[in-house]
């Protein structure tokens, strides 16, 4: 209720003549090296979908980091940083509205708690409007750390720990408890974060062979699915507990409560043209 | 037993434990380190030579200055086992049904296990495999497309419940002669017997020691164990044995005294215990971990933060000394007062630069927007002071 009455009141401001003011989007992905993430990691119809929300909708980028590494990186805030200043800069956008999906929202709240980390910061951040955090890994994933289990007091420590990288290391719930308690804002007991970070949280996955909305966004005959559920509480979108995608800012909406047909939205769904959510963010803009 | 039971459960065996609070991270400025040890800091983080500066009005939401540190819980454990142990079966015990077992070869180009040719002797004698042991089953491909990247070569399945509870044998009879190690990692899911850990403080400074408790509970009733080993694992790999002492109330008091140099890689150190110990008529085994910082002072504050104030613009400054160069940086809570001459927050500030090793300062204006917009007036103050090393990505100072 209070996102869509500044989303009204952002409108209304946008409308009238006098603000006239450039919007744009940017869409930042999660986990992994990306190259191409407006065709891998959205699609293109997901992107093209949501950027037609904007008065100008070649106002958008996709940004393509390494998101494997820790997230104060120079390859992964600092290149998120460094696209989205150009961005801001070459295209004249004063209001921003940022688009993360799971570590990618670790990377976001990374810039916005730490302003004075780089001096392109400040300029980033008085320039959004808010973030919307799709399925944020905030309070990290016990997927992580089973992931890591087993590398130390045994001798396959070198080799496991070389094949783990560090942003699977950073999203163990202790690491990320540690960091939201000393260099991060916007979780329970810490000062909140300079700009509104809204989360949309998945809440199940239905992954049923007859269920033709178990293939959106890709189905892959997830057995695999059935076994990280077990580290996994009864909430949660595959990969993420609620708790952790609901745990920093504030949240914006429960999948089934804006979904078509009241679908949930798996971790993979959750950054696709699934059930409406394109329409709900392109709504937002 | 449901797991919201099990989540009370817990958080009543941790409350037993408050009667020994964790202690937050000693406030205040601490000792620097000698300049060498310093300079062994890797550089991981932030090289900016410019200075920023950062403010915004605060926020009326109350927030704690001092979080204590999270507990870490387990209903794991994991060793590695020889192919021989494999072939000839190799026990784990579980408390409750529909464990799940994963099987990852030890070292590169280990081959994975094939589940088909995995025998389960079940606790009560049954010898089961294929659809009559496992729900699911589950490659390392599978797992990573479901989001967990387990390593190359791993087996997932999980138990039926059918199965039950107890003593296990896993056998793989058919493993080749001189096949590699495996790491046997069980995840007891609905158990009541959980481990849980934490440090006393998520933070130690070198010199200081690393103190922590761990316990194993029983459907919250603390249980003793006749075998404990703790262990802190270096970002860079490096590993230390730290002293486990038994308590009389089953607990267990775990420390090591940091005189360690600073690992070689940037990234939080670990703290991993594992045990066995007796649970739901069971010998049961667990393991779990729990990250904190090891801090070198790399700079410290020599005097308090000065506050003044000039024709409606409030200067902040940090006195402060470093033992290596660095970027720093301070944060601080800004308060003035209302017409009532009651103190309010005015705003957040933040501000870093470059200093090099010996004195020098931090400081930074107030933005005056944010001055005008608060409408607070004298006399100014300022308090939840944190001191960073935003090069080396440590906190160096917090309230």
């Amino acid at each position: 209720m209070v996102k869509r009455l500044l989303g009204v009141l952002a409108a209304l401001a946008v409308a009238l003549p006098l603000s006239a003011g450039v919007t744009g989007v940017a869409f930042v992905h999660g986990t992994g090296k990306q190259t191409n993430a407006y065709a891998d990691y959205w699609t293109t119809a997901m992107v093209d979908s949501v950027r037609q929300g904007l008065p100008d909708p070649s106002k958008f980028l996709v940004v393509n980091c390494d998101f494997t590494q820790y997230m104060w990186a120079s390859g992964a805030a600092g290149c998120l940083a460094d696209q989205l200043y150009t961005f801001i800069t070459t295209k004249g956008i004063t209001d921003l509205v940022v688009i993360t999906h799971s570590n990618g929202g670790n990377v976001m709240r990374w810039i916005l708690s730490n302003p004075t980390y780089d001096w392109r910061y400040p300029t980033i951040i008085s320039k959004i409007r808010w973030v919307n955090a799709l399925a944020p890994s905030s309070l990290g994933t016990p997927l992580a750390n089973a992931v890591m289990n087993g590398t130390v007091f045994e001798q396959s420590l070198g080799w496991l720990l070389g094949y783990q990288n560090d942003a699977v290391r950073m999203q163990q719930t202790d690491w990320m408890a540690y960091y939201n308690a000393n260099w991060l804002f916007g979780t329970a007991g810490r000062p909140a974060l300079p700009k509104g970070f809204w989360d949309v949280v998945g809440t199940d996955v239905e992954t049923a062979v007859w269920d033709p909305d178990s293939y959106c966004g890709g189905y892959s005959l997830n057995l695999g699915l059935e076994i990280t559920q077990a580290w996994l509480s009864s909430c949660s979108d595959g990969f993420l507990d609620c708790t952790s995608q609901a745990g920093a800012g504030r949240v914006w909406f429960y999948d089934t409560q804006y979904t078509n047909g009241d679908e949930p939205l798996s971790h993979n769904q959750s950054r696709r043209k699934c059930f409406g959510l394109d329409v709900i963010l392109r709504n937002d803009l | 037993m449901k797991k919201k039971t099990v989540a009370v459960l817990v958080l009543a065996s941790v409350a037993l434990l408050a009667a020994a609070p964790a202690k937050v991270q000693a406030a205040g400025p601490r000792a620097l380190a000698p300049a060498a040890v310093a300079a062994a800091v890797p550089l991981a983080g932030s090289l900016e030579r410019d200075p920023v500066a950062f403010s915004v009005p605060a926020g009326e939401e109350p927030f704690s200055t001092a979080l204590p540190p999270a507990v870490a819980e387990s209903r794991e454990f994991w060793r590695t086992v020889s192919a021989e142990e494999l072939r000839a079966g190799t026990p784990f015990t579980t408390t409750a049904p529909g464990a799940v077992v994963r099987l990852s070869p030890v070292s590169p180009g280990g081959g994975p296990v094939d589940p088909a040719l995995l025998v389960v002797e079940t606790p009560r004698g049954e010898r089961l495999s294929g659809d009559a042991a496992f729900r699911e089953i589950a490659t390392a491909d599978q797992l990573r497309r479901a989001g967990a990247p387990f390593p190359e070569g791993s087996t997932a399945f999980r138990l039926r419940e059918e199965a039950g509870a107890g003593t296990f044998r896993l056998r793989a009879p058919s493993l080749e002669p001189g096949a590699d190690r495996y790491l046997l990692h069980v995840l007891d899911r609905d158990s009541l017997a959980v481990l849980s850990l934490r440090t006393l403080a998520d933070t130690v400074f070198y010199g200081d020691t690393l103190a922590a408790e761990g316990w194993l509970s029983d459907a919250g009733e603390f249980r003793k164990v006749s075998f404990a080993e703790a262990q802190v694992a270096a970002p860079d790999g490096s590993r230390f044995d730290a002293r486990v002492t038994p308590r009389s109330d089953g607990s267990l008091s775990i420390a090591l005294p940091m005189e360690v140099s600073p690992a070689a890689a940037p990234g939080l150190w670990e703290l991993h215990l594992r045990v066995r110990g007796e649970a739901g008529g069971q010998t049961v085994e667990r393991a779990v971990h729990t990250a904190f910082a090891y801090v070198v002072p790399t700079a410290r504050r020599i005097g308090p933060v000065s506050v003044t104030s000039r024709k409606g613009r409030i200067f902040v400054e940090a006195p402060v000394e470093t033992a290596a160069a660095g970027r720093y940086a301070f944060r601080a809570l800004v308060l003035g007062k209302d017409g009532k001459g009651a103190t309010r927050p005015l705003a957040r500030l933040e501000t870093a630069a470059w200093l090099e090793a010996g004195r020098g300062s931090l400081r930074a204006e107030v933005s005056p927007e944010v001055v005008r917009k608060a409408g607070l007036r004298g006399p100014f103050q300022v308090q939840e002071v944190w001191l960073l090393d935003q090069s080396r990505l440590q906190v160096l100072e917090k309230p």
